[in-house]
């Protein structure tokens, strides 16, 4: 079998997966782009040409910046302790001293495994007012019970934590991957060259890592931005809508007002944003130095050398 | 070159495909079947058979048949396990009609009912819609007008509310409700005997007859207990007993907010700054737990509820009639307008709109009927024994007998909902009612664009 004979048959294994993502993924992207552009009747399914009437209103709308700022600032109240507490417990398992790393590992990583909806029920019941649970400890240390879900900050920091409750185990796992690949001989030179061990943190571990904290970065942000069911069904109503959340806005518009077009033109809002903070975050933690604090050289340049 | 080619005519096609999405699409739904012309394609069916007469005779033809001899199948969409109930009773009478049925739980359900009538494949030829989004699906041609079953004189016994929510925006039957849905005053008697000198539901809906009274009352026990007892469970419940009592909020597409809801949102404030008011939000585990251990006197709550702890409070429960009349949930059964299968779906529909069902269903399930004769008719000698012997039906149908006879539309149910939220959460806040209103006007226009405001 020649060469030529044998790429044609490569097109048959790799058709499954083309095949698939056109249908379930290219096709409702392009389809969705259309609606956004378009009225839907909600039964027959007829569209009606509007030109950017949805995205119009949704620009215009208060209440979808306002999901966007309470997005991100949720987000933020559960990345920075999510990544934190990730980063440190890392740190602790990957160390060869400590026992029963294997068995920490696996439980942090459990509520990674339990379904958001269960989260969200179960952190409502947790937080709500006057007795659930953390109000019930509250009162037991003879202070006045927190309406957590009346405080629109507080009802924010309550799905945060749900949030980075839920996350954190799952990123020990990238991390201490990312730790462990460190070489060992780099970390024994550095203890001999007299690196104390919060040295060997920043000025090894850490700037080896960053390969590992860009992509767990990156994947947070497009994750982060999506807040959906922490934000359903933690608390029912909060007042100013302060828990709602882009996805949530986009949901109740699609889904519950059955306004599809205008839907559509949120989600496609929604992914410029996420696209947007992506790229800032790719940017900000963008490696432009090497392994030896050394400008890296373009690829322009590399080629070019003589 | 071919590939190029092969490249375009592949971009080509799918932009077509694309943009075919934003045009008229020619295809219009089948043509109505009248009811006699299905018996041109008969099943092999009993009725079917009887449908090749005229519209109006087809019913009292279906009564004169044994129903052992009628067969088919239907198929039925439900979100909830009680349509098991009605296709359980059904078969009991016509036990040769097999019908399909299958429940999807949740929000799943609204867009695969959706899904379904859009692509009209796969429909079932019936299917429930709850209350809370019956009136999006309504006016659309894919569900029949029921006056081809001939419901108005199938339904002319049931409660004036009943009737008028099972219409269309045109006023079409399209839908067929067969339970009612009263909203009332759930209390405990031991609690109200000990605070309120009573548990009779007669004597408390004598003594409270309006939001002053509730207020006065709450803050007297509230007091009385040293600040253990509470009368009302929160602020949102207050719109459950006005909401069907005042004109709609938005009708026609315009928004009206007229003197009853302005002074509905002073009587939230004065209820919020009382002491008689516990501000537990509706259904959360405290607000049951509450009421369970006899520390909030009341909730506000249609016939069906999950909240009870029948272990410890059976026989020591009542209900009373609130000061207006409302009601909240219901499930109306629809038929697809395309199916070919509408004359044993008219069966199904006449069956669970009959009187037999309407006692069935309150005998076996506990469902008050649509029906007001069979309501008065089984409120004779009626005694609940969970209820501490109250007689339920005679409670109910007072005030069913006041619900206003409105046929909501897409706008109602969800601008009370969005009123409530707005007007609890502005007064929490500390907000006007300038502002209350202006917030509330702000995100209604967010919510629903089309809505004409002054």
């Amino acid at each position: 079998m020649n060469a030529k004979k044998r790429s044609k048959y490569a097109y048959f294994y790799i058709a499954p997966f083309f095949i698939v993502f056109l249908i379930f993924s290219l096709f409702p992207i392009l389809y969705s782009f259309v609606l956004s552009f378009c009225d839907m009747d909600v039964l027959s399914g007829k569209f009606t040409f509007v030109g950017i009437t949805n995205y119009k209103r949704m620009v215009e709308s208060g209440y979808f910046f306002q999901s966007i700022g309470n997005t991100l600032l949720i987000w933020i109240m559960s990345i920075i302790p999510q990544l934190t507490i990730a980063f440190v417990l890392s740190l602790i398992l990957s160390n060869k001293w400590f026992r029963g790393k294997f068995l920490l590992r696996n439980i942090y990583y459990f509520p990674n495994l339990v379904t958001p909806v269960t989260i969200g029920l179960l952190f409502g019941a947790l937080f709500s007012y006057p007795g659930g649970a953390v109000n019930n400890v509250i009162s037991m240390l003879g202070l006045e019970a927190v309406d957590f879900q009346n405080n629109q900050m507080l009802a924010r920091m309550v799905i945060a934590i749900a949030i980075c409750w839920k996350n954190f185990g799952y990123n020990i796992i990238y991390f201490t991957a990312g730790i462990n690949s460190i070489s060992e001989e780099v970390m024994e030179a550095a203890q001999v060259d007299g690196a104390n061990g919060w040295q060997r943190i920043t000025k090894i571990t850490i700037p080896l890592m960053k390969p590992i904290l860009i992509y767990v970065m990156v994947t947070s942000i497009i994750g982060g931005l999506q807040i959906f069911d922490e934000s359903k069904l933690v608390f029912t109503s909060v007042p100013g809508n302060a828990t709602t959340t882009m996805v949530k806005y986009m949901y109740d518009s699609a889904f519950v007002r059955f306004q599809f077009g205008y839907g559509a033109a949120v989600a496609y809002g929604i992914f410029v944003i996420i696209a947007f903070f992506s790229l800032v975050s790719l940017r900000v933690t963008g490696d432009k130095k090497d392994d030896y604090g050394k400008k890296r050289e373009g690829r322009r340049s590399k080629l070019t050398r003589k | 070159m071919k590939k190029k080619l092969l490249a375009v005519l592949l971009s080509a096609a799918m932009t077509v495909g694309i943009l075919a999405g934003c045009g008229n699409s020619k295809t219009e739904p089948k043509q109505e079947a009248p009811a006699a012309d299905q018996a041109a394609e008969p099943e092999d069916t009993a009725a079917a058979d009887q449908a090749e007469s005229e519209e109006p005779e087809t019913q009292e033809e279906n009564a004169e048949v044994d129903p052992a001899l009628v067969t088919g199948e239907i198929t039925y969409w439900s979100f909830t396990d009680y349509a098991n109930n009605l296709v359980k009773e059904f078969n009991e009478v016509y036990p040769n009609v097999t019908i399909d049925l299958q429940v999807f739980g949740g929000d799943e359900y609204k867009t695969k009912i959706l899904t379904a009538l859009q692509s009209q494949d796969g429909v079932p030829d019936l299917f429930d819609l709850e209350e809370g989004y019956i009136y999006e699906f309504l006016d659309s041609d894919l569900i029949a007008d029921l006056s081809y079953m001939n419901i108005d004189e199938l339904t002319k016994d049931y409660y004036e509310f009943q009737r008028a929510s099972m219409k269309d925006s045109n006023g079409n039957f399209k839908s067929l409700l067969f339970q009612s849905s009263p909203v009332a005053f759930w209390y405990l008697r031991d609690a109200c005997e000990e605070w309120l000198g009573t548990s009779d539901p007669d004597e408390i809906s004598v003594m409270l007859t309006d939001w002053d009274k509730i207020i006065a009352k709450g803050e007297e026990i509230y007091e009385k207990s040293n600040g253990e007892v509470y009368l009302w469970p929160g602020m949102g419940e207050m719109v459950k007993v006005n909401a069907f009592s005042y004109d709609p909020l938005v009708r026609d597409g315009k928004l009206e907010i007229t003197d009853d809801w302005m002074s509905l949102i002073d009587n939230m404030r004065k209820m919020y700054d009382s002491k008689a008011n516990a501000e537990l939000g509706a259904w959360s585990s405290e607000w049951a737990a509450a009421w369970n251990e006899g520390k909030l006197l009341f909730r506000v709550m249609p016939s069906w509820d999950f909240f009870t702890d029948w272990e410890t409070n059976k026989g020591n429960v009542g209900v009373a009639a609130p000061f207006d009349a409302s009601y909240e949930g219901g499930t109306g059964v629809c038929v697809y307008n395309n199916s070919d299968k509408k004359d044993l779906a008219a069966l199904f529909l006449t069956y669970i709109a009959s009187d037999d069902f309407q006692k069935v269903n309150m005998e076996n399930y506990n469902q008050i009927p649509a029906s007001k004769p069979v309501c008065d008719e089984l409120a004779e000698n009626f005694a609940a024994e969970d209820f501490g012997g109250q007689n339920l039906l005679a409670t109910y149908s007072v005030i069913c007998d006041k619900i206003a006879g409105i046929t909501p539309d897409k706008y109602t149910r969800p601008t009370q909902n969005l009123f409530s939220k707005v007007v609890s959460n502005g007064i929490k806040e500390g907000q006007d009612n300038d502002t209350i209103i202006e917030n509330f006007k702000k995100e209604l226009k967010d919510q629903y664009p089309e809505v004409i405001m002054d």
